[in-house]
C-alpha cells in the first residue's frame, strides 16, 4: 500500500514530538524520581486508584473547589496524602498541600494540650493554610483529615459521608509573585526570607533601597481558584517519606452561582418572620388602643432623671458607645436621642451629646436640632453640645468622665454598644450621685452597668425604646410582632431538643444549611 | 422639599437594604464586588467626616479657651498636642536615618518619628492608665453590689464568690468542688442567660432593621 510521503512526515513529526519535548525540557528528565513537596514528572508514574473526585463548590462565587476521596485502609498516624494541582493539563503538577492522618482521639488530645477543646473548626487549616505553613512534627497540632461530613451543606446528612474525606480547596500558593524584601533588615525578615526561598514561594527576591523596609505575611503568598478556569488535580499517599502510590487526575471548574440554595431555608424563614412582624404594625395601624407593651422600668425613669436634673440645674449627659452606624444598637440609640432632646427641649435643660464616631456625631446634630425645633426652641440648640471627644476608648471614657466631674452631671444616659469603658463612665456617674440610665446589647458590660447605673435597659429594651417612649401604634404593633416571633422560635427550640433528644434529627437538619 | 427630608431617605435606606438582603443571598462575584464596593463608600464617608469631627472638636474647645470656662486649661492642652503631633506627621522625621520625609510619604509603626514617640510614650502608656483603673472600679462596683441585703444579693455573692476562687490555681488545693462548680455556673446557668441575651438582640436586630427598612422607624429622620 503506498502512503504519500508528506503523511509519513507528519506521522514521523508527531511521534517525535514528545523525544523533542523532553529534550527541551531539561529540568524534566525521563528519570526523575517523585519527592513529597516537590513538583514530578506525572507521566513517569503508575496511577493508583486512590478514587479521588474534584467538584466546584456549589453555592459560592466560583472560587472554591471540594475535593473528595474514600477513606482507605493504609491510613495510619504517621502517613500523609499529598494533593497536587495544576491549572493546565501539562504534564507537572504542583505540590499544594500536605495532610496528616490523625485519629480523632489523638486530635482531641493535642487540642487539650493546647487548651482548646474538641471539635473546634480551628483544625481546618486546610483551608486557609498553605503548605508552607503546615504544622511542624511535634510542635502544633497535626489536623485529622476532615470528612465529608463536616461539610453538611455540600454532601448532606448521609451516613456514608464519614467513609470519604473531604477538603476545601479556596487557596493555594501563587507562582507570578516577586517579593520585594530588604535581607539585612533583621533576623525574623531574614528567617522570612530563607523560608520563602526554601518553599520556593516566590520566583524572584528583589532587595530594596537602602533604608527601605517591608513587613511580609506569608499569607498572602496565596490565591484563590478563578472562577470559569480548570484546575487539575492528583492526589499521591506519602509514606515515611516515600509516595507510595497515587490517584488518577481529576478536574473541576469553580463556577459562580446565582443564588446560595443552602440558604434557601433561611430566606423562607426571614420571609415568615419579617410578613409577621409587618402585620402586627399593619394590624396595630387599624386598631391602634388593642396593643399592650409591659411596662419597661428605664424607660419610665426617663422623665423623672431629667425632672430631677431640671430641679437641680444641672446638665444632662447623653454619651454614645464607640459602636458605629452599623450597629443596629447604635441606630436605636440614636432613635432615643431624639425621643430624649424633646423632653429636654420642654424641660428647657442643657444636654450635652459625647460621641465617639464622626457619623454619629453628624446624625446626632440633626437629631437633636429637629428635636428642639419640634417642641418649639430652636433656640436651644448648641451645635458645640453634641460634639465629637475622640476615636480612641479610654480617651474618650478620660475626657467624658472629667467633665462630668467638673460640671457635675445630674443626669447621665449610657445608650449604645459599649466595651470596657462602660465602667469607668457609670462609675464616674455614680460618684457624681448622677441619676444613670444605660441600655446597651453588649452582653458583657450589662453586669457593670446593672452594677453601677439606676436603671438598664437589657439588649432587646433599647430595640424597643423608640416604640415604647412614642406609643406610635405602628411601632408598638412591629415590637408586638417580634414578641409573638421569639415565641415562635422558642417553641421551634423546644420541639427541636425534645425531638434530638429522641434521636429524630431530620426537624433540626430543617434549620441546618440545606444541600443541593 | 418632602422629597428630600422623607421619600428620598427612605427609599435610599430600602434600596440598600434590599441590596444588602441579596447579597447575602447571591454569591456570584457581582454580589462579593459590589460589597467591596459598599464597604470603600463607607470609609470614603467616613473619612470626610473626620473633617468634621476634628472642626467640631476643636470649635468646641476653642470656645471653651476663648469664654475660660471651668477646665479651659485642658481644651489648651488639647490645642498643643493637636499642633505637635499634625507637625511632626507633617514634616516626617526619621531618626533612623536623619531625613524628612514630608508629608506624602507613607509612614508606619515601626518609624522613628515624632508621631510613634508621642503615640508610645504618651497615648500608650496614658491608656495602660485609664485601663487599670478598672480593677478598682470594679472593686468598688463589686463592693456595693454585693453587700447581702436581699435574698437575691446574697446568692449573687455566694456565686461571685465560688466564679473568683475558681479562677485562681489555690481554690484547687481547697477544694477539687470549687474550680468545677466555678465552670459549672459559667457554662450552664451563665451561658443560658447570656444566650437567651443573645437571642433577644437577634430578634430585636431583624425587627429593628425592618422597621427602618419599611419606613415604619423615621426618628432617626428627625420623627417626620
Amino acid at each position: 500500500m503506498n502512503r504519500h510521503p508528506g503523511f509519513i512526515a507528519a506521522l514521523s513529526l508527531v511521534l517525535m514530538l514528545p523525544a523533542a519535548r523532553s529534550w527541551a525540557d531539561p529540568s524534566a528528565p525521563a528519570d526523575a524520581k517523585p519527592l513529597p513537596g516537590t513538583t514530578y514528572d506525572l507521566s513517569a508514574e503508575s496511577l493508583t486508584g486512590l478514587g479521588l473526585q474534584a467538584m466546584d463548590k456549589p453555592n459560592d462565587n466560583g472560587t472554591g473547589i471540594m475535593l473528595t476521596w474514600p477513606r482507605q485502609g493504609w491510613e495510619a498516624p504517621n502517613a500523609l496524602y499529598q494533593v497536587l494541582m495544576g491549572d493546565d493539563l501539562a504534564e507537572r503538577l504542583d505540590a499544594l498541600v500536605d495532610l496528616k492522618v490523625i485519629d480523632a482521639a489523638r486530635r482531641d488530645e493535642l487540642l487539650g494540650q493546647l487548651g482548646a477543646g474538641p471539635g473546634q473548626k480551628r483544625l481546618f487549616w486546610v483551608q486557609e493554610t498553605l503548605a508552607s505553613e503546615r504544622p511542624k512534627e511535634g510542635s502544633a497540632v497535626a489536623p485529622p483529615m476532615p470528612l465529608r461530613s463536616d461539610y453538611p451543606a455540600v454532601f448532606g446528612f448521609k451516613k456514608e459521608n464519614d467513609g470519604y474525606h473531604a477538603i476545601e480547596m479556596i487557596k493555594f500558593k501563587r507562582d507570578d509573585l516577586v517579593l520585594h524584601i530588604d535581607r539585612e533588615t533583621n533576623d525574623e525578615t531574614r528567617k522570612l526570607v530563607k523560608e520563602v526561598e526554601a518553599r520556593g514561594l516566590v520566583n524572584q527576591i528583589v532587595p530594596l533601597g537602602e533604608g527601605e523596609t517591608t513587613k511580609v505575611d506569608l499569607k498572602q503568598f496565596s490565591d484563590a481558584p478563578k472562577h470559569d478556569r480548570t484546575y487539575y488535580f492528583a492526589l499521591q499517599r506519602v509514606e515515611a517519606g516515600v509516595v507510595t502510590g497515587r490517584s488518577e487526575i481529576a478536574s473541576a471548574v469553580p463556577k459562580d452561582n446565582w443564588f446560595a440554595w443552602h440558604k434557601l431555608n433561611l430566606l423562607i424563614a426571614m420571609f415568615v418572620l419579617g410578613i409577621i412582624i409587618m402585620a402586627f404594625a399593619w394590624i396595630a395601624r387599624r386598631n391602634p388602643t388593642g396593643l399592650f407593651i409591659r411596662r419597661i422600668g428605664g424607660l419610665e425613669a426617663v422623665d423623672e432623671a431629667l425632672g430631677r436634673a431640671a430641679e437641680m440645674g444641672k446638665p444632662v449627659f447623653f454619651c454614645h458607645g464607640p459602636g458605629d452606624l452599623s450597629a443596629v444598637v447604635t441606630i436605636s440609640a440614636i432613635n432615643l436621642l431624639g425621643k430624649i432632646a424633646e423632653r429636654v427641649g420642654e424641660y428647657g435643660i442643657r444636654m450635652k451629646v459625647t460621641c465617639l464616631d464622626y457619623l454619629v456625631m453628624q446624625v446626632s446634630q440633626e437629631m437633636v436640632r429637629d428635636a428642639y425645633t419640634r417642641v418649639g426652641r430652636p433656640d436651644a440648640y448648641n451645635d458645640d453640645d453634641v460634639f465629637f471627644v475622640t476615636g480612641d476608648t479610654f480617651a474618650y471614657s478620660a475626657a467624658v468622665s472629667g467633665m462630668m466631674m467638673r460640671e457635675k452631671a445630674g443626669t447621665a444616659f449610657f445608650f449604645g454598644r459599649f466595651g470596657s469603658e462602660s465602667l469607668l463612665l457609670s462609675e464616674t456617674g455614680a460618684v457624681t450621685k448622677a441619676i444613670q440610665i444605660a441600655g446597651t446589647d453588649s452582653f458583657n458590660q450589662i453586669p457593670f452597668f446593672i452594677t453601677t447605673c439606676d436603671y438598664t435597659l437589657i439588649a432587646e429594651e433599647m430595640y424597643a425604646a423608640s416604640a415604647y417612649l412614642s406609643r406610635e401604634p405602628r411601632l408598638v404593633g412591629a415590637v408586638k410582632g417580634q414578641d409573638v416571633v421569639k415565641a415562635i422560635m422558642m417553641t421551634i427550640i423546644v420541639v427541636g431538643a425534645v425531638l434530638v433528644t429522641f434521636g429524630f434529627m431530620g426537624f433540626a437538619h430543617l434549620f441546618w444549611p440545606l444541600t443541593n | 422639599m418632602r422629597f428630600f427630608k422623607f421619600y428620598l431617605p427612605i427609599s435610599l435606606a430600602f434600596a440598600m437594604a434590599i441590596l444588602g438582603i441579596t447579597s447575602v443571598f447571591v454569591p456570584h462575584h457581582y454580589s462579593d464586588n459590589f460589597q467591596k464596593e459598599t464597604v470603600v463608600w463607607f470609609r470614603v464617608l467616613g473619612g470626610v467626616t473626620m473633617f468634621i469631627g476634628a472642626y467640631s472638636l476643636l470649635k468646641v474647645h476653642f470656645n471653651r479657651i476663648r469664654r475660660q470656662q471651668k477646665g479651659w486649661g485642658y481644651s489648651a492642652l488639647l490645642y498643643a498636642f493637636f499642633i505637635t503631633v499634625i507637625t511632626c506627621a507633617i514634616v516626617n522625621y526619621d531618626t533612623a536615618t536623619g531625613k524628612s520625609k514630608g508629608p506624602l510619604e507613607a509612614r508606619n509603626m515601626a518609624t522613628k518619628d515624632g508621631v510613634n514617640w508621642i503615640f508610645n510614650a504618651i497615648q500608650r502608656p496614658a491608656s495602660a492608665t485609664q485601663y487599670s483603673l478598672l480593677g478598682f472600679f470594679i472593686c468598688s462596683a463589686a463592693y456595693r453590689t454585693f453587700r447581702a441585703k436581699t435574698v437575691e444579693a446574697a446568692v449573687l455573692l455566694v456565686a461571685a464568690l465560688i466564679v473568683m476562687l475558681g479562677q485562681v490555681p489555690l481554690s484547687a488545693t481547697i477544694s477539687g468542688a470549687i474550680p468545677w462548680m466555678s465552670n459549672w455556673l459559667l457554662n450552664w446557668p451563665n451561658m443560658a442567660v447570656k444566650r437567651a441575651i443573645l437571642f433577644g438582640i437577634c430578634v430585636g436586630s431583624v425587627g429593628t432593621s425592618l422597621r427602618v427598612m419599611f419606613g415604619i422607624e423615621r426618628s432617626y429622620m428627625g420623627g417626620d
